[in-house]
């Protein structure tokens, strides 16, 4: 029992000194919304708000139940083109739904790229 | 001499055939016509051959975008503490293949060998499984209807259990023992989407069988994957939501809760023989993922009432109670992530496990007091790429019998495809 007490003792004072250590590590930005992908000019003028609306949905709300979650920008639109088809080939959503997931995942990835450009240009 | 040579080279007719090529002044509008149509037939040949391999790639094409093919599965090293076995056990490899009737309807299927070796001899204790085999008809966001063999909606991982999709080596044993997995329900249902935060499903399908429930075990035994009874059908639903959807807190904060509710008679046993016994089991079940920044945590919790146990084998609880609560941190630095670390991740994890399978007992029931245990489990999970995890892990357990059970040490080595 000591032995026990002892090993859980342990890995609780290692999860709370990995924890301090990752709050003061991490960064992210937030996911943006249809309306922001919209206004900036990074999605299709033919997609609709409601289907990047659904599509960010379908981001949060599929994907994360196989691996972790993946923000857009961490893949260049292009990249995604050959990603998403054989993810959502794998998931229980319809052609439409993957439509739309790809067309919000896409819009973001290039919404993504943006901002880092202009953060660079802002920082020079 | 020279003059007979070249005479009898102007009589060949290999020269008379090149004149006339060339002037064309020895065929006649008849052999013209002929000698066009033979050309017309050729080209319209060639263009029927042009057209069939054109097809032929067509189909091809449309087969390779309509067939979808993946898997996964998951190699154990199990150590137990003392004269407990020590062994290495290919625990699942599971291969599936889809296929995209139209854009509305979409086959699924999952099979599994488990233990790698299935074998009549004393060596083999593998199986081989249809997991899933479910044909989906998505007719609007709201409303979809599945049929086939489909997971039974309950918990955490009977619905995702990739191995990099859970920490530990071995499933939680809450997984084996309350809410069993892999556990199938053969049937028809439907499912969707009430909002963008709100996923449901409800399927009436084959039930448990009774003459497998145990007192230790509980509803383990009562699976049944070869040819199920409808003969008291089970009725399962199942609710998502995911309150934060919308918010701009994601993806930093990802929250979902989930709740499950099933039910089945138990008369019900293989091949069309039923056991005739009595009796009903309902299942409550609440499970909730919370996500925030470099912290996972989860939990799970399920309640269990058997109406009737007194009828089915001796022992068998008439409530099972179990849950377990999961606290898992991802610790590699960014700035570690670079080169062929690039897609790596380092998750530290410590989960307790408790279950309770003789919880309450028919009226003169002698109580197991096996049936009572708890688990800590605590270990590291790598990722080397999001689909490919090693595991390590070390488990303390113990029941109500007074003693601590062997501690288990256990590695692994899965993936996901």
């Amino acid at each position: 029992m000591k032995f026990l007490a002892g090993a859980i003792f342990l890995s609780l004072t290692f999860l709370s000194c990995v924890g301090l250590l990752g709050c003061a590590t991490g960064s992210s930005m937030a996911l943006p919304s249809a309306n922001t992908l919209s206004g900036s000019g990074s999605s299709a003028r033919t997609t609709p708000d409601n289907n990047l609306r659904r599509g960010r949905a379908l981001l949060v709300t599929e994907c994360t139940s196989c691996h972790r979650f993946f923000e857009p920008g961490e893949f260049e639109a292009e990249e995604w083109e050959s990603i998403l088809p054989a993810m959502i080939g794998r998931t229980a959503i319809s052609k439409r739904q993957g439509t739309d997931l790809a067309a919000y995942v896409m819009s973001a990835a290039r919404y993504a790229q943006e901002q880092e450009a202009t953060d660079l240009v802002t920082q020079r | 001499m020279i003059s007979v040579v070249l005479f009898s080279w102007w009589l060949s007719p290999a020269f008379a055939e090149d004149d006339s090529d060339v002037t064309g002044s020895t065929a006649t509008p008849g052999e013209l016509r002929s000698e066009v149509d033979e050309l017309r037939e050729a080209v319209r040949r060639l263009e029927e051959r042009l057209e069939a391999t054109e097809k032929r790639q067509e189909a091809s094409s449309a087969l390779g975008e309509r067939l979808s093919f993946q898997g996964y599965g998951e190699i154990h090293a199990n150590f137990a503490e003392g004269s407990g076995p020590d062994l290495i056990d290919i625990h699942r490899l599971v291969f599936g293949v889809g296929y995209e009737f139209a854009e509305w309807i979409q086959l699924g299927s999952e099979i599994e060998i488990e233990h790698g070796l299935i074998s009549d001899d004393d060596q083999g204790d593998g199986e081989v499984v249809i997991e899933q085999l479910t044909l989906d008809f998505f007719l609007t966001d709201v409303f979809n209807v599945r049929a086939g063999r489909f997971l039974t909606p309950v918990g955490i991982i009977n619905q995702t259990h990739e191995p990099p999709s859970f920490n530990g080596v071995e499933r939680p044993s809450f997984a084996k023992t309350i809410l069993p997995s892999t556990w199938s329900t053969d049937g028809i249902g439907i499912f969707g989407r009430l909002s963008d935060t709100v996923q449901y499903q409800a399927y009436i399908g084959s039930g448990l069988e009774g003459a497998g429930l145990s007192a230790l075990d509980g509803i383990r035994g009562g699976r049944n994957s070869g040819r199920p009874s409808l003969h008291e059908p089970a009725f399962t639903a199942r609710l998502d939501w995911f309150p934060l959807v919308h918010t701009d807190l994601v993806p930093d904060h990802d929250l979902r809760v989930g709740i499950s509710y099933y039910r089945s008679g138990l008369d019900n046993g293989a091949k069309g023989v039923n056991p005739d016994v009595s009796g009903d089991v309902s299942i409550y079940s609440a499970d909730v993922e919370y996500s925030v920044h470099r912290l996972d945590l989860r939990g799970v919790a399920a309640l269990e009432k058997i109406r009737d146990a007194d009828s089915l084998t001796t022992g068998v609880a008439s409530q099972i109670v179990g849950g377990y609560l999961e606290a898992a941190y991802h610790v590699l630095p960014d700035s570690w992530k670079t080169g062929k670390m690039e897609e790596s991740d380092l998750v530290v994890f410590a989960r307790h496990d408790w279950i309770d399978t003789q919880n309450e007992l028919p009226s003169g029931v002698q109580r197991d007091p096996a049936g009572q245990r708890t688990e800590w489990t605590t270990g590291l999970t790598y990722f080397f790429t999001p689909a490919l995890v090693a595991k390590a892990d070390v488990q303390f357990r113990q029941d109500k019998t007074s003693r601590d059970l062997p501690i288990l040490f256990n590695l692994g080595l899965g993936w996901i495809f």
